[in-house]
């Protein structure tokens, strides 16, 4: 177990090391000069040149990438081209947002789609099935920012439940803060819900026809303790797997939802860097976002060996 | 009063029957052996008796268990007599165990499950049994997961599950039609002393005759759904009154006619006299695999799965290669395929190294033993039997595949037509005749037979055999008969190679090895075959 956790560990800075050298490269490509960006059209050539002096940008490429990571190691993402703020305080920020967005959302459709799936599954051509099927047919389905403007029209507008928008920050409280990121959440967490649901029913009905559920039932165990003790752990492998992938995507891809609500998130933040050329911002927050990524595929790699012995063994 | 009585047990599935008019009855401590071939409704009856019927079934008769009306309990009262009173073992011990769950969790959920007895109680108890079944917790603790143990060795696991509460009956469907010669032997053994210590009634479902005869008090045949000869053992395998038993004891010790090796050499190449001629040459043959590192600063090693083998095959030879799982089989056969490269040592075929490339390669072609598997299944059948001929140099026209698939087609026993249908639409034995078809199409010298009869009934078996003779005599072929089963090498063979270990341990002419075994190996191999016991001057009243 031991050896499985260190190979893991490799593998994760191994995976960072090639996503920094890449997201790098790909910033050096794109064109736009951020130094006249930000002094606009009439700036003239001396003081593009000062600017980009004092930005770095003049320096070699190599020395720049080893200046930007080590900065990163140390917690400085260096300084915003447009707002002149460290950039570590403007991702903060944001991360407040989307980090409770994501885990909230995500937490939702945990819990929506885990009594789904497996009602889906034990009542197998029965009639909850079919309804299940059907509603997570259409939560895959339906857009999720019409879904979202629904949920303002009738929680916010008609019956004035929620906000309509925005995000009055934590300072208001745990409680405040979480009533206004709720109907994004739920937003966010239907077509999630709806996927996991499927792959939950569909891989515990792979499972169901295992042998070794068959030999359970032989053993005396009832259709639903067969399905609780034997089947459930094996069929989490899949559902773990979509699991991990639904997070990396909740915490940076909500950007719809963010602009239908007025939430100030992270998806937003890198929008609109990328609009204003602010190069710094863009590579910060994507390192961001790839190390939450790669972070979240070694707990599933965890969760994996947790679940499975098979694959303790560090193959 | 009988342990069990099945009363007009009827069972369709979706509205086509399975199971028509079962009558039987099984007495406290006594061996049933139930017979009969795939599709003959031997697992069904078994899984009708435990409740667990595929959703869809109807049943309608009666089920006897002691006084209870098995098919008339609920879920719940059924779940009471199942794992308790009644236990049962399957077939693919690989798959009978949750992988995710220890050993002891398994041993001791089924205690716990009908007993109320403390967690330490159930795991003396469960130790106590694995014991028994030959799994001693010094050897085997409790914590062992399935995937650590062997497939004899789960298949004791699996045993002790349903023997932990010292049921009434034990149904074993095929319990050791998995398992290798000597470990199908071990398990026999065990069943038959856990039988005789709990004088427990054991329905035996096997499609091995031998297998049954060696165990069962009376026997039970079906066919098609249906009980065609039941009574005692002695009776019904002396008399062999209805012509289906007879049928199945022929097929299941089929001897095809065949010609000699020279004949079968000279029928492919007039030239061939000699016959020393070397159609396959393997020398010195060495194939191993990486084995992943173990441990922080552990050597990446190596498993050396076929260990310094040379043999040889003469055209028109038919050579047999028998061993159990892991003994380095499979890896040689690859090799020979040319789909693993060899660590060192040579293999030619004619003369010519099969490193030289395609051109050598064609000399040799394959019938693997999943007759499900091994075909694409959205090709038709005319493109899989074609598929050999792209390795041809000069590709045939459209005009002459077509011509060669239908001649091939015919040649194994099936219709031009069939070129048309997809591979869904043919039996296990059509399967193989498809597969035997595309094996010859570019007239191969020699056809390397991986299990391909293992997976057969016995009487599909015995004409894809007779097949396979014909094909030799008219084709010169030689054949390279890879099988665990001794009985079918035994009557198929020229010579034989006994392999254990990467090793070849004993080779010669195959009855010489097989009457006159002279490595331990080969001896203790030979010795685990179970065999019919001869009838014709056993007593009818001795039951």
């Amino acid at each position: 177990m031991l050896f499985y956790l260190f190979k893991r560990i490799t593998s994760l800075i191994a995976t960072l090391v090639v996503a920094s050298l890449v997201v790098f490269t790909v910033i050096e490509v794109v064109p736009g000069d951020p130094a006249s960006y930000m002094l606009g059209m009439n700036a003239s050539e001396d003081t593009v040149q000062a600017l980009k002096t004092e930005l770095g940008l003049n320096q070699g490429r190599i020395p720049r990438y080893f200046g930007w990571v080590s900065g990163m190691l140390r917690g400085d993402f260096g300084t915003s081209y447009t707002y002149r703020t460290p950039v570590a305080d403007m991702v903060s920020e944001r991360l407040m947002v989307s980090l409770p967005l994501a885990l909230s959302a995500l937490t939702l459709a945990i819990v929506l789609a885990f009594p789904a799936g497996l009602l889906a599954a034990s009542r197998r051509g029965g009639a909850v099935d079919s309804i299940v099927m059907a509603i997570t047919q259409l939560g895959v389905a339906i857009p999720n920012f019409w879904f979202a403007m629904w949920l303002v029209l009738l929680f916010a507008i008609k019956w004035q439940w929620f906000s309509a928008g925005g995000f009055p920050g934590w300072d208001i409280g745990f409680w405040g803060g979480m009533k206004a990121l709720t109907l994004p959440a739920i937003a966010l967490a239907l077509p999630q819900a709806s996927i996991l649901a499927r792959v939950l029913r569909s891989s515990l009905l792979d499972v169901l026809n295992e042998d070794y559920v068959r030999t359970a039932r032989a053993k005396g165990l009832t259709r639903r303790q067969a399905l609780w003790r034997h089947a459930l752990r094996n069929a989490m492998i899949p559902v773990l797997t979509i699991i991990g992938l639904q997070f990396s995507f909740l915490l940076a891809g909500a950007i719809i939802i963010e602009n239908v609500f007025f939430l100030p998130g992270l998806g937003r933040l890198i929008f609109q860097s990328i609009a204003q050329r602010d190069l710094i911002v863009v590579e910060s927050v994507i390192m961001l976002l790839v190390f939450a990524v790669v972070l979240v595929t070694f707990l599933v790699d965890i969760a994996y060996a947790w679940v499975d012995p098979r694959m303790r063994r560090g193959h | 009063m009988p342990l069990l009585t099945l009363t007009d047990v009827t069972v369709s599935i979706h509205g086509t029957p399975i199971l028509k008019n079962l009558n039987t009855s099984l007495e406290a401590g006594q061996v049933m052996g139930v017979i009969g071939e795939s599709g003959s409704g031997k697992s069904m009856t078994a899984l009708a008796i435990m409740g667990l019927l595929p959703t869809g079934s109807t049943l309608t008769g009666r089920i006897q268990f002691d006084n209870l009306t098995l098919n008339e309990l609920d879920e719940a009262a059924r779940c009471t007599v199942c794992g308790d009173d009644i236990g049962m073992v399957f077939q693919e011990p690989m798959t009978a165990l949750n992988p995710v769950h220890t050993i002891g969790q398994q041993v001791i959920e089924c205690i716990r499950l009908h007993q109320s007895v403390s967690a330490k109680e159930a795991k003396a108890m469960a130790m106590d049994t694995l014991t028994r079944c030959g799994l001693p917790p010094d050897q085997f603790p409790l914590s062992r997961y399935p995937h650590e143990l062997s497939g004899g060795q789960r298949q004791r696991v699996v045993i002790a599950m349903a023997v932990a509460l010292k049921p009434k009956l034990l149904i074993a469907d095929e319990p050791t039609t998995a398992l290798d010669v000597t470990t199908q032997a071990e398990i026999l053994d065990l069943l038959r002393s856990l039988q005789q210590e709990n004088h427990m009634a054991l329905m035996l479902i096997s499609h091995d005759l031998a297998v049954v005869a060696g165990m069962a008090d009376h026997v039970v045949i079906m066919k098609d759904g249906e009980i065609v000869e039941q009574g005692p053992i002695v009776p019904v395998f002396k008399e062999l009154k209805h012509p289906y038993t007879q049928s199945l004891f022929k097929a299941s010790d089929h001897v095809p006619e065949q010609l000699s090796v020279s004949e079968r050499a000279s029928a492919r190449d007039r030239s061939v006299t000699d016959d020393a001629s070397a159609l396959l040459e393997v020398t010195n043959l060495v194939c191993e695999y990486p084995i992943a590192r173990r441990g922080w600063f552990g050597k990446a090693g190596k498993f050396r799965a076929v260990d310094d083998v040379s043999f040889t095959v003469r055209a028109g030879e038919s050579v047999g290669l028998v061993g159990e799982s892991g003994c380095g089989k499979s890896t040689l056969t690859r090799a020979i395929l040319g789909l693993m490269s060899a660590a060192s040592g040579r293999i030619e075929v004619n003369g010519q190294n099969i490193n030289e490339g395609i051109s050598v390669l064609r000399h040799v072609q394959v019938v693997f033993q999943d007759p499900y598997g091994s075909f694409n299944p959205r090709h038709k059948v005319s493109r899989l039997v074609a598929e050999p001929l792209n390795v041809l140099d000069t590709q045939p026209t459209r005009e002459q595949r077509h011509q060669q698939v239908t001649q091939m087609l015919e040649s194994v026993g099936l219709h031009a037509s069939d070129a048309d249908k997809y591979i869904h639409e043919f039996s296990g034995g059509q399967r193989q005749r498809i597969a035997i078809a595309r094996a010859l199409i570019i007239r191969p010298a020699l056809i390397v037979l991986d299990e391909a009869v293992s997976a057969l009934d016995v009487s599909v078996r015995a004409t894809v055999l007779d097949l396979l003779a014909s094909l030799a005599a008219s084709h010169g072929l030689a054949y390279l008969f890879i099988s665990h089963d001794l009985s079918v090498v035994r009557n198929v063979t020229d010579r034989v190679l006994v392999m254990r270990a990467g090793k070849i341990v004993e080779q010669g002419n195959t009855l010489d090895v097989f009457n006159n075994p002279s490595h331990e190996y080969t001896q203790k191999l030979v010795a685990s075959v179970p065999r019919l016991p001869d009838y014709t001057h056993a007593s009818v009243n001795s039951f």
